[in-house]
């Protein structure tokens, strides 16, 4: 009776997922599509000077555009994750998600498959539905002149596409991936308030502001920022970047890790 | 097929619900779980589901722990839980989202299931009602292919006529194979089906047997006076009910609701239960 890993009935929970939350996640991405849409063409129109040409209308409102479907598409999907066990804090909700068949380890995989691929699709879905109204939307009102297309596939959640950049980020929302886990109802919230507070904590430490003693190197803090003055409190043993990456990719696989323990030992 | 042996479990460290519990239950039974309020009946059933896991002792399914939730175990055993949900979705949608998992599912059970209880094939399970939604449950438990179902008051929220189809379709359910494991108060509801009881208090196992073998020790009869040798009376339609020791020849049916009562009342009767069960 006993079976191994089937990556088919990780595909059945999330075929299941998709026809059991399909109408709810049509309307959501309506919503979305139609909100986010509006506030960027209204980003939009407010950019639209009359004294320029079109070329220099379009370049102005792209920018904003791009910054705010980027801290859109974050939050969603940092909600997303957040929230994955949402349902789960009813007993009824457990029983069937327990009763399920499948084993731990496919639990687990569907759950890691859906918070960082399923829900980031629909953010990016998402934000291809806000352009689209935007897009005509502009069109209709300003008639001939176009508003060049924000590519959502392209555009990164914060700032740039360096390693360090994807890794911080990687990090942030596998920690929500951790709360979600961690904490049974309001989870998102929880776990934005707990990292906030960690995050205040390490910075104290950091700095040298609690323990004299302890004090890192500062381009851990601020990992951006090379002209800061390097403290080498480990002799120079690492290279401040390469601390930080390892650093940062431990600290990821604790966040995604730990959810499977919880999972395993998870009861009614 | 369901082996219990020496579970002890509580909610909380202070108050244990079950201590040193042993329990068999092979195939080809439908065993009731009969017990006062808070006694453990749903908990019983939600470890031997895998659903909590047991502070000590064990709960196997064919010799595999239940806690463990191996899919070829959640796969042959269905809860049918007091409070359950579905989706607002198609029922033939939610069909396709959830039969897969259960290998053995047969469609043709599913659609006799639901004609017998005059529920719409094609219906959205969110515009049902309460006892709707639960025929529409129950006909995917009947048809899912598992050899062991778990129920806890399935007759909950299902009209008179209901109960009638409930108790039909179970019986088409039952083979030489199947376990079925109701917890129920409403005994009437499903007496005439069940052939095995097993009746908790005290954190113990007051009864496992088959009917037939009470009923091999105790008569239950009814009459307008108290008969000699009575174990346990209680007041009943018609005067009054009682239990007496078998008398070697005249076996009578088994009240269970009569029998519920006396053996959590009465000693003499715990005592001839309990003298069988040890020979």
């Amino acid at each position: 009776m006993k079976q191994s890993f089937s990556f088919a009935r990780v595909w059945l929970m999330l075929r299941r997922d998709g026809i059991e939350g399909r109408a709810a996640w049509l309307t959501r991405l309506l919503a979305i599509g139609a909100s986010l849409g509006v506030f960027g063409l209204i980003v939009s129109l407010s950019h639209y000077s009359p004294m320029s040409d079109a070329a220099s209308n379009i370049a102005a409102t792209n920018d904003t555009v791009e910054t705010i479907y980027g801290i859109f598409m974050f939050f969603y999907v940092a909600y997303g994750i957040g929230s994955i066990n949402n349902r789960l804090a009813s007993r009824v909700a457990r029983t069937s998600w327990l009763m399920l068949p499948a084993t731990v380890a496919e639990k687990y995989v569907y759950l890691l498959v859906k918070a960082f691929v399923v829900i980031p699709l629909q953010a990016v879905c998402s934000v291809v539905a806000a352009e689209v109204v935007r897009l005509l939307s502009y069109s209709l009102i300003r008639g001939t002149e176009t508003v060049a297309c924000v590519s959502p596939v392209m555009m990164p959640f914060v700032g740039s596409w360096e390693d360090a950049a994807v890794l911080m980020t990687m990090m942030v929302l596998s920690f929500f991936f951790f709360g979600a886990f961690l904490f049974r109802r309001r989870a998102f919230f929880k776990s934005a308030l707990l990292g906030f507070v960690l995050s205040v904590v390490f910075v104290l430490l950091s700095m040298g502001v609690v323990m004299g003693y302890f004090r890192v190197a500062c381009d851990i803090v601020l990992p951006f920022h090379g002209n800061m003055t390097y403290d080498d409190t480990f002799g120079g043993a690492l290279l401040p970047e390469a601390y930080t990456l390892v650093m940062m990719s431990l600290t990821t696989l604790f966040f995604l890790l730990w959810p499977y323990w919880r999972l395993k030992e998870m009861e009614l | 097929m369901i082996e219990i042996k020496d579970l002890s479990f509580g909610y909380s460290s202070g108050h244990l619900l079950f201590s040193g519990l042993s329990l068999e239950l092979g195939g080809g039974m439908v065993c009731g779980l009969l017990g006062k309020n808070g006694v453990g009946k749903s908990t019983l059933l939600h470890l031997v589901a895998g659903l909590l896991c047991p502070l000590s002792g064990g709960v196997a399914y064919r010799g595999i722990r239940t806690f463990d939730r191996v899919p070829g175990v959640l796969a042959d055993m269905f809860l049918v839980p007091e409070v359950y949900e579905l989706p607002a979705i198609k029922l033939r949608d939610w069909l396709r989202a959830v039969a897969p998992f259960y290998p053995r599912f047969s469609r043709e059970r599913m659609m006799s299931c639901l004609d017998m209880f005059e529920v719409e094939r094609d219906c959205n399970l969110g515009s049902l009602s309460m006892g709707q939604r639960k025929k529409a449950f129950l006909s995917f438990a009947l048809s899912s292919g598992v050899t062991t179902l778990l129920m806890d008051e399935p007759t909950n929220g299902l009209d008179i006529p209901s109960k009638g189809q409930f108790r039909r379709a179970l019986a088409q359910f039952m083979d030489g194979e199947s376990c079925i494991l109701i917890s129920t108060h409403q005994v009437a509801d499903v007496e005439n089906l069940l052939d095995h009881v097993v009746i908790l208090d005290d954190n113990k196992v007051l009864l496992n047997d088959r009917l037939t073998a009470v009923s091999r020790r105790l008569s239950f009869v009814v009459g307008p006076e108290v008969p000699p040798g009575a174990l346990y009376t209680q007041p009943s339609v018609g005067g009054v009910a009682a239990v007496v020791p078998f008398d070697g020849e005249h076996e009578t049916e088994v009240n269970l609701e009569l029998l519920f009562n006396a053996a959590l009342s009465s000693p003499a009767v715990r005592d001839i239960l309990r003298k069988e069960a040890e020979s």
